[in-house]
């Protein structure tokens, strides 16, 4: 369900104290709501609702072509706190920490980091069906495994990625030294796919 | 893609990427949502006037607290406050206090049922066209009301990111010495030229003025925060109040229902846009549509947006409005003129 219509006594009186307040001059102090009734119900049950986060979890996935792993697909997950109200069948906000395991051809990784996501669910409960904008900076460690990558397979690599999606199309820009192998120190990736 | 061939997939692509890299350069303000208040015609909604003020004041008064409430800050100035209320308020693209408008069981909203949601995607003036039109790849924003006007929330979005967009220009010409409505046609133009040249045509083929109504209305917002004899932030003390609170009536107009005062299309997006409007030509007699576009006529009055736009229509720079109203469209339709 989208949205409760709310009850009218709230928007009349809250209506009313408003337009009373604003003939009056009244001030507001910043200390406090405004010492008006209705306006100060309102406002103080808006408050409540938004201090009244619940802690989810999110799925997210992607993918796409990149330098180091060719092509790969990507699952992850992010912690995010919401209003408990929100269902975010539409358009919603998710922020916080994020995990994601990306397996590909040339190779694969595993990135830690913290985002933001703009997206809906569109009825599916774990999972983002479509995300309109998205970024995060993740710490990655990334191996590759075959030829297909453009290092040498067998080389492991700690590095910083960043990832950007706006309306499902994901950019992503890394920069990574090699921990263990005999390939050159830094190398930089960039991708380009779907999802984030 | 339904029968796109491969350059077609490709050019088209590019010409996404293209636009979406313009709009994401821009900053913050880069529009890319739509809405559709004939949608919403026949539909009843629940003002919500109460809720949006109650939100906003409440967000004000927060930023409010964090200034008083740390030493470090307490020599901030206006602006340095102004600033921090607006962050409470801004993203990117998607401006915070829209998605919880758009979330929120206080705000009574059209679509406002998951069926009613596939419905207005589905039948909407813009629905989803895959790659080929990328403008149009975020769902349109519902319709609320708010002192009976229907306004998109995406006018939310308008009023406090591009206007305070708007708002640090107006003062980047206000230093130079302008005067007040130099500053403000100097605030404004970039932004007329942004909606115009950029996401109005390239990306999603709609000059709205509703929108540059609403950015102009934020402007005006902003400047009350800190300008003119009586400022809604004072100073008493080294302490900020508020006094005087956020009410969205002082600026909402008739202008911001985009289904009477309607947008400016690209030939093709007006293709597609005429089709469906016409379906609402039998509507054009409901008496809630005839009670709510005479109660707008009442209300209506020249702005400086229709100043702007009637200068632009002058001068050739956008075709005239009235030829998109609904209207016009119906007329023509009635007479059997395929041109409107």
């Amino acid at each position: 369900m989208l949205s409760r219509r709310p009850a009218g006594h709230h928007v009349l009186a809250a209506t009313v104290t408003l337009l009373t307040m604003i003939a009056a001059g009244g001030e507001v102090s910043a200390e406090e709501p405004p010492s008006v009734p209705g306006t100060t119900d309102l406002l103080d049950e808006i408050t409540r609702h938004d201090d009244d986060l619940e802690r989810r979890i999110v799925g997210l996935w992607g993918a796409r072509a990149s330098r180091a792993l060719a092509l790969s697909a990507r699952v992850g997950l992010m912690v995010a706190r919401q209003p408990a109200s929100f269902d975010c069948t539409t358009t919603c906000e998710y922020r916080g920490p994020l995990v994601q395991l990306e397996p590909g051809i040339g190779g694969g990784q595993l990135s830690f980091g913290h985002g933001k996501v703009i997206g809906e669910h569109r009825g599916n409960r774990h999972f983002l069906a479509h995300v309109f904008l998205a970024y995060a900076v993740k710490g990655v460690i990334l191996h590759s495994w075959s030829d297909a990558s453009s290092v040498e397979p067998g080389e492991t690599y700690l590095g910083v990625e960043g990832d950007l999606t706006a309306v499902m199309v994901n950019f992503s820009l890394g920069i990574f030294r090699h921990v263990s192998g005999d390939d050159d120190d830094w190398i930089v990736t960039a991708g380009l796919g779907w999802g984030f | 893609m339904g029968g796109m061939g491969a350059r077609s997939v490709r050019a088209a692509a590019a010409r996404a990427a293209l636009s979406m890299a313009l709009a994401l350069a821009w900053g913050p303000d880069a529009r890319a949502l739509e809405t559709d208040q004939y949608f919403a015609w026949t539909k009843p909604l629940e003002d919500a006037t109460a809720a949006v003020n109650a939100k906003v004041n409440k967000e004000l008064l927060q930023a409010l607290r964090d200034a008083n409430e740390a030493e470090s800050r307490r020599g901030e100035s206006c602006y340095d406050v102004s600033r921090r209320a607006m962050k409470r308020f801004r993203f990117f693209i998607f401006q915070d206090i829209q998605l919880w408008v758009d979330n929120a069981p206080f705000v009574d909203r059209v679509p406002g049922t998951p069926e009613e949601e596939l419905a207005y995607r589905r039948d909407s003036l813009y629905p989803f066209r895959g790659l080929r039109d990328v403008g149009m790849s975020i769902p349109p924003s519902p319709t609320i009301e708010i002192d009976g006007i229907r306004i998109g929330t995406d006018k939310l979005s308008h009023f406090f990111s591009n206007g305070w967009r708007y708002y640090r220009r107006y003062l980047r010409h206000a230093r130079r010495g302008q005067s007040t409505e130099e500053a403000e046609a100097g605030a404004i133009g970039p932004g007329v030229w942004y909606e115009k040249n950029i996401l109005g045509y390239a990306l999603s083929g709609v000059f709205s003025i509703g929108d540059m109504e609403a950015n102009y209305k934020g402007l005006l917002f902003f400047r009350s925060l800190c300008d003119g004899e009586a400022p809604r932030l004072v100073n008493e003390g080294g302490a900020w109040r508020l006094a005087r609170p956020f009410d969205i009536r002082e600026f909402v107009t008739p202008e911001w229902d985009e289904s009477y005062r309607p947008s400016v299309y690209s030939p093709g997006r007006w293709r597609r846009v005429r089709r469906i409007m016409r379906r609402y030509c039998p509507l054009l007699d409901h008496p809630d549509v005839v009670a709510r576009r005479a109660d707008y006529a009442r209300r209506d009055r020249v702005t400086e947006t229709d100043r702007l736009v009637d200068k632009l229509v002058k001068e050739g720079r956008i075709a005239d409005p009235s030829g998109y109203a609904i209207d016009t469209v119906c007329a023509a339709a009635s007479s059997g003129d395929p041109g409107r």
